[in-house]
């Protein structure tokens, strides 16, 4: 008996050992945490943050504004709205007479040919803005030549003269001016979207005849959805950076020599050939002295019926290291994310990024989708994300600017809407900081 | 001696048990804990639909359980990947890797992710171990590529094509590859070479926007005008195939990336695969107005019409305000030689959706093609009203208004639409004859100019009109 006895000590001793003694019987360790930059349990609802107000003059049918322009156009002190409605082929002046209030919308040019991209500058260096118009005539997928860059000549009193710089070229859909080749007069940089073909050019003011330019191609790229220009590199001549959508999805870097001669450096390109491009702004978003740039990716039309969001729409910065070097950083999620700008939206010294965002939930009946997102910098490049508004939907434009004498920016946003359901439309709409308790 | 015997067998069988027993509880419990500490948080679930919710908590659980907690993670990057929650299915790739290290697909599929967020870095990285462990796997090799060109990397970049050539000496996207390389290089005859092969390979859906410069730098003008006239928009180029990450679909229960995912697989050519994915987004939701217009379209280009007419008319009973899917299953029964089944159906979208252009522009149509003159002017002006930037009906508009001898109306029209498409080949066309036909010479070298500037308008029909021209003014046209 003693012998079973130390058997079963033994059976005993052998279980406590294997199932307890060894760790057998310990808890699992704990499971990855989740990272503070991680949005899979959804950003910060901030809703209450701006309040909005239509401005304008709303249509009869869904409103197709391709762009707004924050600009102070006739130079009264005070930031007027300049937009873009690519239906009804017009330009179009909301002026802000004095803080807060703003004239009737005003007719500035019609028969721009379908009108996508407006931009300020003193062309003819007679001391008042001309406006820079890019026209694509056909919003909808078109490989034919029948883009037009548009000179709108103005008259000090804020009465435009078109000017037709190119025409019967692949379609235009952004167009800077610069002074590209040092001789003192504006040169423009173009983004040619196109279709199959497009290419990144720049226009060069020969100064020959009034308003004759001269095409320079630096790029031989279809799907140019911007150009961006400033001096990226300190050398005291504008370059560009381009981005382009399509196949590509590429970001191309052109370092001016200051004769208008550009070398070209792609700075970053993604291998999703359904990444969705949007759009690219430039700003100091980490306060270096150096020009940054913000970039958008949520096209979301594609091979499906519809278009929608896709997991990595979403926004991401390009940190300027100097000499022409540029470095990818992640900033967040954004379905159908468009226009990304940086603004110091809070007013804490640290630029934040905010976009807005379109056709990212076209089959949704609830309308829980994202329209304009705040991703707020912490002052150490970390973005935190904050819904500032979910109706209406489908905001593809976006700028901002002192529209209530505060100083404190607003954002003003445009709606494009080509897919039904036609709800929860806005046209142009001003975003205004309420009162933080 | 004989009573301990079989008490001390018995012992002795226990023990060994015993001792099995716990050295596989230990083995469990050690794999158990490696999936476990690496495992992701689960992320928000709350919009999933229950069925993934289901899988995910099975997955979940089976990954912390001693039983093959590697299947119950496998599991769940089939399922974080297949549905958009690419941050949890990265760190379940980043574990699988580090467990299973001699498996290609985890570091492949882990890339796929991370060069989709422009992660390049570390793609670059994870192909390069893909390309270790499965050197033949030529979707990873071609990314690799991609990716390395897009990195800059430019001599690496063309290695990697020409490795990949190796596997497979005609592969159109290393081919592709390598012509960007050229391309970029300003090699024309080498890009020429080489995009020649890959366009007349693949029927011009890889290459076409890339040969079409490239002619035009080499003063090919005829070659790149010929090739753009093909289409008013091609957009056909499309990722190189890529079995490893299709075979996640079945997993998926986002009806719109299935959506995509079908749009893709039919422009690759593989109808068959895109109405199975359909299907699938249909099955997982039910009711998604999208997925069943996209598969009803697809039906009709396979002509399977029954199905086509089935899938149109449940759209039509999902949103009746949604005027495509009447359009679509009107015309499919015009076409189908029942007329008066396409007449209801139009009268009711019309009912459903009054303010559909695309509705007023059908009736039109109808109503001029039984003689309804009158009633068709007036549903083409409505149509211009609801939607004056597209040009058919201006241009259906402007003709039925010069057929009915109100031919400055109608010119008009035709204006109009050339407006809102500066380079519609009808318009042209009609305006050009109009202005030579009336000995309007400035006009009509303005047409033939603009004409000439479009490859999409017909050569022989531009012919016809500068021989027109010739005989009008009695001089050749010249631009």
């Amino acid at each position: 008996m003693p012998a079973l006895r130390s058997i079963l000590s033994a059976v005993c001793f052998l279980l406590a050992a294997m199932l307890g003694g060894l760790g057998g019987c310990s808890k699992p360790p704990p499971r990855l945490a989740a990272q503070p930059a991680d949005q899979s349990f959804g950003p910060i609802e901030a809703l209450e943050r701006l309040q909005s107000q239509e401005l304008g003059t709303p249509g009869e049918l869904p409103p197709w504004i391709a762009h707004v322009k924050a600009i102070d156009l006739d130079r009264d002190g005070l930031t007027d709205i300049v937009f873009c409605e690519a239906q009804f082929n017009e330009v179009r002046w909301i002026r802000q007479t004095s803080p807060g209030k703003f004239a009737p919308e005003a007719l500035l040019a019609a028969d721009m040919r379908g009108p996508v991209h407006a931009e300020a500058a003193d062309m003819d260096s007679d001391g008042d803005l001309d406006l820079l118009i890019a026209s694509m005539s056909v919003v909808f997928p078109n490989n034919d030549r029948v883009g037009t860059a548009f000179l709108l000549e103005n008259d000090g009193q804020q009465n435009f003269t078109p000017h037709i710089l190119l025409e019967n070229t692949t379609r235009i859909v952004d167009m800077r001016p610069a002074d590209f080749d040092d001789d003192g007069d504006l040169d423009l940089a173009l983004a040619q979207f196109g279709y199959d073909q497009g290419e990144v050019a720049w226009l060069e003011n020969t100064g020959q005849s009034p308003w004759h330019f001269q095409r320079h191609v630096i790029l031989d790229l279809s799907g140019a959805v911007n150009v961006v220009v400033d001096d990226f590199n300190g050398d005291r001549h504008p370059d560009i950076v381009a981005l382009l959508s399509q196949q590509w999805e590429e970001v191309f870097y052109f370092q001016n020599s200051g004769s208008g001669s550009f070398t070209r450096q792609r700075i970053w390109g993604s291998t999703n050939e359904d990444y969705g491009s949007s759009g690219i702004s430039v700003t100091d978003l980490n306060r270096d002295g150096r020009p940054d740039v913000v970039y958008s990716n949520g096209d979301g039309f594609g091979p499906a019926a519809t278009p929608g969001p896709r997991p990595w729409h979403g926004v991401q910065w390009f940190e300027n290291t100097g000499n022409g070097g540029f470095r990818y950083h992640r900033i967040g999620t954004l379905p159908g994310a468009y226009s990304p700008i940086g603004v110091d939206l809070d007013q804490d010294g640290a630029m934040d990024v905010v976009a807005a965002a379109a056709y990212s939930d076209w089959n949704s009946k609830n309308r829980h989708v994202i329209s304009l997102m705040w991703f707020r910098n912490d002052g150490k490049m970390n973005f935190e994300p904050h819904v500032l508004t979910r109706t209406p939907k489908d905001l593809i434009t976006l700028d901002y600017g002192d529209f209530d004498g505060t100083g404190r920016p607003s954002l003003i946003t445009g709606g494009f809407y080509i897919y039904p359901p036609f709800d929860a439309m806005g046209r142009v709409m001003l975003w205004t900081p309420r009162a933080q308790p | 001696m004989k009573k301990r015997a079989p008490i001390l067998i018995a012992s002795g069988i226990l023990i060994i048990g015993l001792i099995g027993f716990g050295a596989w509880w230990q083995s469990a419990t050690k794999a158990r804990d490696a999936v476990v500490m690496r495992l992701p948080p689960v992320p928000d679930l709350t919009s999933a639909p229950p069925a993934l919710v289901e899988r995910i908590s099975i997955a979940d659980t089976a990954a912390t359980s001693r039983r093959d907690p590697v299947a119950g993670l496998i599991e769940l990057s089939r399922l974080y990947h297949a549905n958009g929650y690419l941050d949890a299915a990265s760190i379940t790739y980043e574990a699988l890797a580090e467990l299973r290290p001699e498996a290609a697909r985890w570091p492949h599929l882990h890339a796929t992710i991370r060069a989709g967020y422009g992660q390049a870095a570390a793609a670059i990285a994870l192909w390069q171990r893909t390309i270790e462990l499965a050197p033949d796997y030529l979707p990873a090799r071609l990314r690799y590529a991609d990716l390395l060109l897009k990195d800059n990397q430019t001599a690496a970049a063309e290695t990697a094509y020409l490795a990949a050539l190796e596997i497979d000496s005609n592969n159109p996207y290393a081919l592709l590859g390598l012509a960007r390389i050229d391309f970029e290089a300003e090699n024309w005859n080498d890009a020429r070479r080489r995009l020649e092969k890959v366009v007349g390979q693949t029927n011009y859906t890889l290459g076409y926007d890339l040969i079409v410069t490239l002619y035009e730098r080499l003063g090919l003008d005829a070659r790149a005008e010929a090739i753009r006239g093909q289409s008013r928009a091609s957009g056909a180029y499309r990722d190189p195939e890529d079995p490893w990450l299709d075979e996640i679909l079945p997993d998926s229960y986002d009806p719109f990336m299935l959506a995509l995912e079908a749009g893709t697989k039919a422009r690759r050519g593989n109808p068959v695969a895109a109405i199975q994915l359909l299907e699938q987004a249909i099955a997982v939701a039910p009711t998604d107005l999208s997925a069943h217009f996209q598969l009803a379209n697809l039906h009709r280009e396979q002509r399977n019409i029954d199905q086509a007419r089935d899938y149109y008319r449940r759209c039509t009973q999902l949103d009746p305000e949604f005027a495509d899917g009447w359009a679509q299953l009107s015309d499919l029964h015009a076409k189908t030689s029942n007329p008066s089944a396409a007449i209801r159906v139009l009268e009711a979208g019309l009912e459903a959706c009054p303010d559909s252009p695309g509705l007023h522009l059908m009736k039109a149509r109808r109503q001029r093609a039984v003689g309804e003159y009158g009633p068709a002017l007036t549903s083409y002006r409505k149509s211009i009203s609801l939607r004056p930037n597209e040009p058919d009906a201006y241009l259906e508009l402007g003709i039925a208004l010069i057929d009915f001898d109100r031919r400055e109306l109608g010119i008009s029209n035709i204006r109009a639409a050339l407006e809102t498409d500066p380079a519609n080949p009808t318009a042209l066309g009609i305006l050009a004859f109009n202005a030579i036909e009336l000995g309007n010479q400035t006009e009509a070298n303005a047409m033939l100019t603009r004409i000439a500037a479009q490859p999409v308008f017909e050569r022989p029909r531009f012919d016809q009109l500068k021989t027109v021209y010739a005989q009008k003014f009695g001089t050749e046209w010249s631009q």
